[in-house]
């Protein structure tokens, strides 16, 4: 294993963090519900994976409760402004600020606390002994493995079966897809519920292998960052997974430039900058009329 | 049976502004509930928070203080939103006019005298806050860039350059390696109501700001151009509003007055740059909901900043006493819009179960 | 009950807020029959037809569907009694192909196989005449096509009842006719078909009954063999108005707008204006007439500044103005009403003397203040010249109704003195006698020296004020005719592109 191949795969290890949320969150806006409150799932999935694996010494039960965790707060989110038709925006800053709340209160005896298990390295057979690939992609944890089925998986559904039209045509034009028998707040809430959830488990992802301990503010923007990956991504669960590795790519590069004798604090806006850059570049006019943001995102469904 | 959502008639028995003093209620009400359920009780929380806060004059002048930077960022943001300009980077502009500030006083003119010194700090924090607004404004206006986003990225970008500089270049040799800068002369220190650390002249700047941006939304063209393009960017463009002009007057304007903040922050409290975490409170957020709850009024935010700094200094006297995370804040912060929205739905409309046979 | 109605509505009343929209109204429909139902704009033609489909409820009345008393809750419940509606304004996904609509709709699809939804479709392509290309994306359809789809939506989804809303009103003449091939072919396998119109001719062609409703009262249902125009024309509006009569002869005037080969993009990135050039002279009305949808609206907008051309020339007022924004050329004396202005040229969340200013806010300021005496004197004589129906100057706009709305509009643009008006079918949806009133007043700036370029879909109105009539068809002039030249034949073919 050389550095090349060992920055690789620790990129692939930093972009499932943006990865799970990403997904989940190209899921809720192809519905029409834009989330701005992943920082915040995040941060509480992250806690209640940390917690649950410190007491009950299970990997699966926290990534399964962060999972939960994260839907709730989805649900709130599809309450307040798919029923209550609220200001996307706004609700989405809420519950950013809700959970963030609510998870330093969780985790204020668990600060410096050490980890009691992690997710450790799963030796992929046969697969794992190519040569460079082998290293770099098969020799990760298991969520790494998950999401390399989770994306194929949600682009499949959404373009690919009677399911995913019913969700884009949500998230386009509701009053149409009304009429063709969809029921558009039940697949709203669908999405958004599943989209926190995927939040959840980016938060687990975090504390249970990325960084396994816990302080305030963890997540360190990558649920900001997730949602501009979303943009960049033009929603499509693929592109998506080459988005996320490359800004895991961007994060671990700060930590590879640091040996360079660079100034950690002036490269730690490496992936602030990098997402400007990406949503700047993706905005231009002639990209953005090939494949442009679900029409109705943000609004709410029925209009008054 | 069919559940029905009906919308009122125009005329409701509540307005705006007492559905957003009801939802401050009901989020300490459920607040109450989330303490509960971490074994913290309610009632010595809110006692804390408002008896004790509100009792002596140590907690009193620290709300007004706090009062301060709360104001002046949510008459900024105030102007974006009524725009429909979504500036969630206050917190950013605020830190970089802190910056500002601080380079000012300690390095590009310590010997001034105050009648030099302070305009200069004040300028020059105002235009960096402008500026660090400035960038989403421009991408935003020329590409069509997210600007939720970019300001919200520009808020970390601002706090690593905070940290960047006391860490670095700007730490203090005499601060047994803490990440401090050295204190600012006493020429560029504010003058405070004696014994309390209000600093009058942001406090009166504050204060003018909200009549004036109230001026400029009521009466005059420019804020016409701001509400019409914040109802609809395509009426705007019908109504020959420019949009470029919008999006940068709005934004700037709202980054000066964070900026402006920030100088206050520093010649008027710390006297010192140091961590972020440190220079502000969160201000920038929660200037998000004192704009909200004050319904994009100007004059309203004067009491919902004063009340939310309550919460503010609560919450720390809480973290003492309670031993609960900074955080806690974020919860307070997060239920009050969170019960905005459930009761404006309820203002707004009727919900109707009717049944057949 | 008899078993040949598919459906009877009785005594069915619907107020909303100020206006009853329908009022004691019974209405029957049998299988096998086309029914029109006829009336003006607003005379409670869809408020009735949306009750049978269950999108709102009535205050009064029954309801059976095949003989059984009903209360239809919801679109989704009118479904599964085989009701459907096709609404005026297409609820088509523009994103989306047509086999994905197709897919939606069935029951049987899971995934989307192409081959499942040919065998789905075979039928109706084949005996219904409605053959669409399934992998096309609604973006890229005609009218006539979309139409196509929403009655394959209806049919799939087992609808025995069709409600079509104003079917014709985006169609060409042969889009039309090929409609009413498809109609005539459902109702003989005994569909019941209701036809929602406000055209004599064509409810006189396709239908077999006929129910006139009046101001929200039904006048009448007569078999449409003993109906005849004029008769209908009674029924449907009371009493006429004389209509405006263009006597005016216009000396040639001065140019004072001309296009020279103007090239201009629609949203999507399509050439939607290809190489026209005109000009309108002062005191003349041009009007251009076409199918909506063929580059009126981006030909509008780039005169008015608000859609960069590609290629070509605008001069205004002998200058060039290829670049200017909308504010230059207001300041210049250009005044836009643009398409659906009750939606895209007022805020409904401004007052009415904040609406009255909209577009010419600028000119009510000073030192950056408006002036708030001038304002409400200008909102004033507004309201009392163009009989707009508003319960002050400072309640909100959308307290307002559409037409009230719209005729602000047309008032706050004919007022500002222009020396071009540009206007996009500002009389759709109003009634007779305000769209009479409307001509009137374009005449009147017409007149007064102003130039008019008024784009319309409805051929009368053309004939009826313009002094000369150019045909657009797929974003290019097929023909340009003074008034005396003009002939309704000619422009309706030209207008669905038959080249003469």
């Amino acid at each position: 294993m050389n550095d090349l191949e060992l920055l690789a795969h620790e990129s692939i290890a930093a972009g499932t963090v943006l990865l799970y949320a990403t997904l989940g969150e190209i899921l809720a806006e192809r519905s029409g519900v834009l989330n701005l409150g992943l920082e915040g799932i995040m941060m509480l999935g992250a806690i209640t994976a940390f917690a649950l694996s410190i007491t009950t010494g299970s990997v699966v039960l926290s990534i399964l409760v962060a999972f939960a965790v994260g839907c709730l707060a989805g649900l709130l989110h599809s309450a307040v402004c798919v029923s209550m038709r609220g200001n996307q925006v706004v609700s989405g800053l809420a519950l950013a600020m809700l959970c963030a709340g609510i998870s330093s209160v969780l985790g204020r005896n668990y600060v410096g606390v050490p980890p009691r298990t992690i997710l450790s390295a799963v030796k992929v057979p046969i697969l794992s002994e190519i040569p460079c690939l082998g290293y770099i992609l098969f020799q990760q944890n298991i969520l790494v493995y998950l999401a390399y089925i989770v994306a194929p998986l949600l682009w499949f559904i959404l373009f690919k079966t009677k399911i995913g039209v019913a969700i884009r045509a949500c998230g386009d034009d509701p009053l149409s897809a009304e009429s063709m028998g969809i029921n558009v707040h039940l697949y709203r809430y669908l999405c958004t519920v599943l989209g926190g959830g995927f939040a959840g488990i980016s938060g687990a992802y975090l504390t249970l292998s990325y960084t396994p301990f816990w302080v305030e503010n963890i997540t360190a923007g990558r649920g900001w960052i997730s949602l501009a990956l979303v943009i960049l991504s033009t929603w499509s669960p693929l592109r998506a997974v080459l988005a996320c590795y490359f800004f895991g790519f961007c994060e671990i590069s700060q930590y590879w430039l640091q040996t360079l004798k660079l100034n950690p604090y002036l490269l730690g806006t490496i992936p602030y900058l990098a997402t400007i850059a990406a949503i700047s570049v993706v905005s231009v006019e002639k990209i953005r009329k090939l494949v442009g943001a679900p029409r109705a995102l943000g609004k709410p469904y029925p209009e008054d | 049976m069919i559940i029905k959502i009906e919308k009122r008639s125009e005329y409701n028995r509540y307005s705006a502004l007492d559905i957003s003093i009801l939802s401050v209620l009901l989020a300490l009400a459920v607040a109450s509930i989330i303490m509960w359920a971490f074994r913290v009780s309610p009632t010595r929380a809110y006692y804390e928070i408002f008896v004790k806060t509100l009792s002596n004059k140590y907690g009193i002048s620290h709300v007004v203080a706090r009062t301060i930077p709360l104001l002046l960022c949510s008459l900024g943001l105030v102007v974006c939103f009524k725009a429909g300009v979504w500036n969630i980077g206050a917190e950013g502009q605020l830190l970089m006019g802190a910056v500002a500030a601080t380079g000012v006083a300690l390095y590009l003119m310590p010997q001034s005298p105050s009648w030099i010194l302070l305009p200069t700090m004040f300028t020059l924090g105002a235009v960096m806050g402008a500026f660090w607004a400035l960038i989403p404004a421009l991408l935003k206006a020329k590409a069509r860039v997210n600007e939720i986003i970019t300001t919200l990225m520009l808020n970390y970008v601002a706090e690593k350059i905070v940290e960047y500089l006391v860490y670095g270049p700007w730490k203090s040799p005499s601060g047994w390696g803490f990440p401090l800068t050295d204190t600012i002369p006493d020429q560029a220190r504010l003058p405070l109501i004696p014994g309390t650390p209000v600093h009058i002249p942001t406090l009166g700047i504050s204060l003018l700001s909200s009549a004036l941006v109230f001026l400029v939304l009521r009466k005059t063209s420019m804020g016409f151009e701001l509400k019409v393009y914040g109802f609809s960017e395509k009426v705007a463009e019908y109504a020959t509003v420019s949009r470029t002009k919008v999006i940068v007057i709005s934004m700037v304007l709202s980054g000066a007055l964070a900026g402006i903040a920030g100088v206050g922050e520093i010649a008027g409290i710390h006297y010192r740059l140091r961590l972020p975490r440190s220079i502000s409170g969160g201000y920038g957020y929660t200037g998000i909901i004192v704009a909200w709850l004050s319904r994009l009024n100007p004059l309203a935010c004067i009491p919902f900043s004063l009340l939310l700094s309550v919460l503010s200094v609560g919450s720390d006297a809480i973290q003492i006493t309670l031993k609960l995370p900074r955080g806690v804040i974020n919860i307070f912060n997060g239920l009050i819009l969170v019960m905005l929205l459930v009761l404006d739905f309820l203002a707004k409309y009727r919900i109707k179960v009717i049944k057949h046979e | 009950m008899e078993e040949s109605y598919a459906v009877l509505m009785k005594n069915i009343t619907k107020k909303f807020s100020s206006t009853v929209a329908n009022y004691r109204v019974d209405f029957d429909l049998r299988k096998g029959e086309i029914h029109a139902l006829l009336g003006e704009n607003g005379a409670g033609k869809t408020t009735l037809m949306r009750i049978l489909y269950g999108e709102i409820q009535p205050d009064e009345g029954e309801i059976f569907v095949w003989g059984k008393k009903t209360v239809v809750k919801s679109p989704s419940h009118a479904l599964r009694l085989g009701i459907s509606m096709v609404h005026q304004h297409f609820r088509l996904v523009d994103s989306l192909t047509v086999a994905e609509h197709l897919a939606l709709c069935s029951s049987e699809v899971r995934f989307l196989s192409k081959r499942k939804i040919e065998n789905l479709v075979a039928e109706y392509f084949k005996e219904y005449y409605l053959k669409v290309d399934l992998d096309a994306h609604i973006w890229q359809l005609s009218a006539g096509e979309k139409q196509k789809v929403e009655i394959l939506k209806a049919l799939i989804r087992g609808a025995r009842i069709l409600v079509l809303d104003e079917p014709t009103s985006s169609l060409t003449p042969l889009e039309v006719k090929d409609l009413f091939r498809v109609l005539h072919k459902l109702r003989n396998r005994g569909y019941a078909i209701v036809f929602i119109s406000h055209k004599l001719g064509e409810v006189l062609e396709i239908s077999d009954r006929i129910t006139i409703l009046r101001k929200g009262k039904k006048v009448a249902t007569i078999p449409a063999s003993e109906a005849d125009p004029v008769t209908l024309a009674k029924l449907m509006v009371g009493d006429l108005p004389s209509p405006a009569k263009n006597t005016h002869t216009s000396p040639p005037g001065g140019e004072v707008l001309q296009v020279k080969s103007l090239y201009v993009k629609n949203d999507r990135g399509g050439i939607a204006v290809r190489g026209v050039s005109f000009s309108v002279r002062k005191g003349e009305i041009f009007g251009v007439i076409g199918v909506a949808g063929n580059g009126q609206r981006e030909l509008a907008e780039a005169i008015a500044g608000l859609r960069k051309p590609v290629k070509g020339e605008i001069f205004f007022r002998g200058i060039l103005v290829n670049g200017s924004g909308p504010r230059e050329l207001a300041r210049r004396g250009l005044a836009y009403i643009p398409e659906e202005s009750f939606k895209t040229a007022v805020l409904p969340e401004l007052t009415v003397a904040e609406n009255s200013i909209l577009r010419y806010y600028w000119r009510f300021t000073e030192k950056g203040f408006i002036k708030k005496t001038l304002v409400e004197k200008w909102a004033k004589s507004l309201i009392k010249e163009f009989d707009i129906l508003a319960e002050g100057l400072h309640v909100k706009a959308k307290s307002l109704s559409g037409g009230n709305l719209q005729k602000l509009v047309i008032a706050r643009e004919l007022s500002s003195k222009p020396e071009l008006l540009v206007a996009v079918n500002p009389t759709a949806g109003l009634d007779i006698s305000a769209s009479q009133r409307t001509r009137e007043k374009l005449l009147e700036i017409k007149a007064q020296g102003s130039g008019v370029l008024l784009f319309t879909e409805d051929i009368d109105e053309a004939l009826q004020i313009c002094d000369r009539i150019a045909v657009i068809f797929k974003g290019s002039f097929k023909g340009l005719f003074s008034r005396e030249e003009a002939d309704v034949n000619k422009i309706s073919l030209l207008m669905a592109g038959v080249d003469l």
